[in-house]
């Protein structure tokens, strides 16, 4: 043990009865924001995860858009499974009772394998759609009822009616994932085909990548194979502006219950203050004996760690059992009719924890050194005559 | 002549208290040599607390040159200023100045923990040996007379085998047996390890101990015959 740390225990042993009710205070703040930001972190986490998980169950990791063959994807190393398919806006509906959709024809033989859709029915055949949730509830349909499909902007030869196709219902999906449920319908390749006159070939397939292959990489690789002839997005850049308030609200939720650290952090100050007037006879008599100005800071700044770092880590600790008991046994319940699972979902990623140890020790070292500069520079003749 | 350890050359000091300029020491000069003993004389208030607080480092002059141990100390930061309080000046005041949260050995080892050395426990046992505090090296301050107390401080003064100490007072506040004591103990330890010691008192009998003997009147020191 340092020197420095066993005058800074010394110190605070001595002064805790002083000043033991403003210092535990402080570890008090720290330990509640520490545990306030964990959970809330790891909540948002989970909630994330799970809607990631939706989206990327839906869209795929990847999705590559402009002429390529869906043979010269499924070749390439580190992929799962592709999808093609053509997408248009559509009109589904009965009589008066019609609504604008987003039609996409997909390859039926892969639904199950590359979609993660909660169906109830069967996976659509030729002349067969699977339509969410929110739609078939608008529409009054069920499975095994018929609907009339058509793409109105695509009439034959430039004129007349656009070809109509009446279809079965074969299952109902349900995502709960942003309007999904009320605007996509899935049909065969062959329909969409016959649907969609003024379309030539795909609009684009889908990829899924293999576990543990890193997307971002595979993503390079496939810009450098296909070149400029095609775009690739990945299932971020096609919920931009989703990701975008997700990250935006997590900035918020950091900065949000930092305040809490920020009290703490006053308290602490307050607390060191005093310790600093109770402490300046012994600072001018460390002095004498050629202790430099950066050893009493190095002093006071590991006093402000002895106590508000041990609530700190105190709230750091409770907050991780919370999760890895949540986790466990799913003690905090949620209505799944709404949230499509049972239990909070917690999720804490490493580069969390970083981010809570850094704002919480941060915070302790700012308002250590602060109430801590003051007692470092003071003149040893006045730390001496305080003694008197 | 001897070699010498420490030269004040013409230093001046004064505060000022609002509109009014107190002046504490003006051309205050002293020569001090390896293993003299210089005792100061004053009345209180005649700025020898001042004196010694400048030829230790702890206060700035006004004006004046101090030269310690061959450096031109009074145009030195202050950490460089920390570094020869810890190595070559020892310090004994009337109050002791212990910490009280450490015990009489844990005081005494303190310089050798600021200037790193942690392997100097048995120079420390010596030390309390010799002020005979062995009994006591762990009571803390609080546990320990008046007496036991200056005789910890002077034992933490040479701790770092220091080439002179500077004691402000020492007997200031002990009996006369325990004053006697520091007295006699200083003498020793003056003999032993040939230290240089600059002494502030008032009082005429310790004052005796000094190869050289200093009256300190309006501001300047004069040599007693």
């Amino acid at each position: 043990m340092s020197w420095e740390k066993k005058v800074s225990k010394r110190f605070s042993e001595s002064s805790r009865r002083q000043g033991w009710f403003s210092g535990l205070f402080s570890m008090i703040g720290m330990g509640v924001g520490c545990f306030a930001m964990i959970v809330s972190l790891s909540v948002m986490n989970g909630f994330e995860t799970l809607v990631h998980s939706k989206l990327k169950g839906f869209e795929g990791d990847l999705r590559v858009m402009g002429q390529v063959s869906e043979n010269d994807i499924s070749e390439l190393d580190g992929i799962e499974t592709v999808m093609p398919f053509i997408e248009r806006r559509g009109v589904i509906g009965e009589g008066n009772d019609q609504r604008v959709v987003s039609l996409k024809a997909v390859d039926v033989k892969k639904m199950t394998i590359f979609y993660n859709l909660p169906l109830r029915g069967l996976s659509p055949t030729i002349g067969e759609v699977a339509v969410g949730q929110d739609l078939a509830y608008r529409l009054g349909k069920d499975v095994g009822d018929e609907i009339m499909v058509y793409s109105p902007i695509d009439q034959s030869f430039g004129f007349g009616l656009p070809p109509k196709m009446r279809m079965i219902i074969s299952g109902i999906f349900s995502t709960r994932v942003l309007d999904y449920d009320d605007r996509f319908v899935f049909l065969s390749l062959q329909d969409g085909k016959k649907l969609f006159k003024r379309k030539s070939g795909l609009d684009g397939i889908d990829i899924r990548v293999s576990p543990h292959v890193d997307v971002s990489s595979l993503r390079s690789k496939l810009v450098q194979y296909f070149g400029e002839s095609v775009t690739i997005h990945s299932w971020e850049d096609l919920n931009r502006s989703l990701v975008d308030a997700m990250k935006m609200e997590r900035l918020g939720t950091i900065v949000i219950l930092s305040l809490i650290f920020l009290v703490a952090a006053f308290n602490l100050a307050a607390a060191l203050a005093l310790i600093s007037i109770q402490k300046m006879k012994e600072v001018g008599i460390l002095k004498v004996m050629g202790v430099p100005t950066k050893s009493i800071q190095k002093i006071m700044i590991q006093m402000g760690m002895n106590r508000a770092g041990k609530g700190a880590i105190y709230g750091f600790a409770l907050g991780i059992f919370l999760v890895l008991l949540q986790n466990q046994f799913g003690w905090i319940p949620i209505p799944s009719d709404i949230y499509f699972i049972d239990a909070l979902p917690m999720v804490l990623f490493p580069k969390d924890l970083f981010i809570v140890i850094l704002i919480s020790f941060m915070f302790i070292f700012t308002a250590s050194f602060i109430s801590g500069r003051k007692l470092a520079h003071t003149k040893i003749k006045d730390g001496l005559q305080w003694a008197k | 002549m001897g070699e010498m350890i420490l030269q004040a050359k013409n230093i001046c000091k004064s505060y000022s208290n609002g509109k009014t300029q107190l002046s504490v020491l003006q051309d205050f000069s002293l020569d001090v040599e390896v293993g003299e003993i210089i005792t100061i004389m004053g009345q209180s208030g005649s700025g020898k607390s001042t004196a010694l607080n400048i030829l230790g480092t702890l206060d700035h002059p006004d004006s004046g040159e101090l030269i310690l141990g061959g450096k031109r100390v009074h145009t030195m930061e202050e950490n460089e200023l920390a570094a020869i309080r810890n190595g070559d000046i020892g310090f004994v005041f009337q109050f002791h100045h212990l910490l009280p949260e450490f015990t009489a050995i844990e005081n005494i080892l303190m310089p050798t923990w600021i200037n790193g050395k942690e392997d100097s426990k048995n120079h420390a046992l010596d030390l309390i040996e010799k002020m005979g505090l062995s009994d006591r090296k762990d009571h803390f301050p609080s546990q320990l007379s008046g007496g036991e107390r200056s005789r910890v401080a002077v034992a933490r003064a040479l701790m770092n085998q220091p080439k002179l100490i500077l004691a402000d007072e020492p007997t200031g506040n002990l009996d006369e047996k325990n004053a006697n004591k520091l007295i006699d103990l200083l003498s020793e330890i003056n003999k032993d390890f040939h230290q240089a010691i600059v002494l502030t008192t008032h009082n005429p009998q310790v004052a005796r101990i000094g190869h050289k003997q200093f009256n300190l009147e309006n501001g300047s020191l004069t040599e007693k015959a």
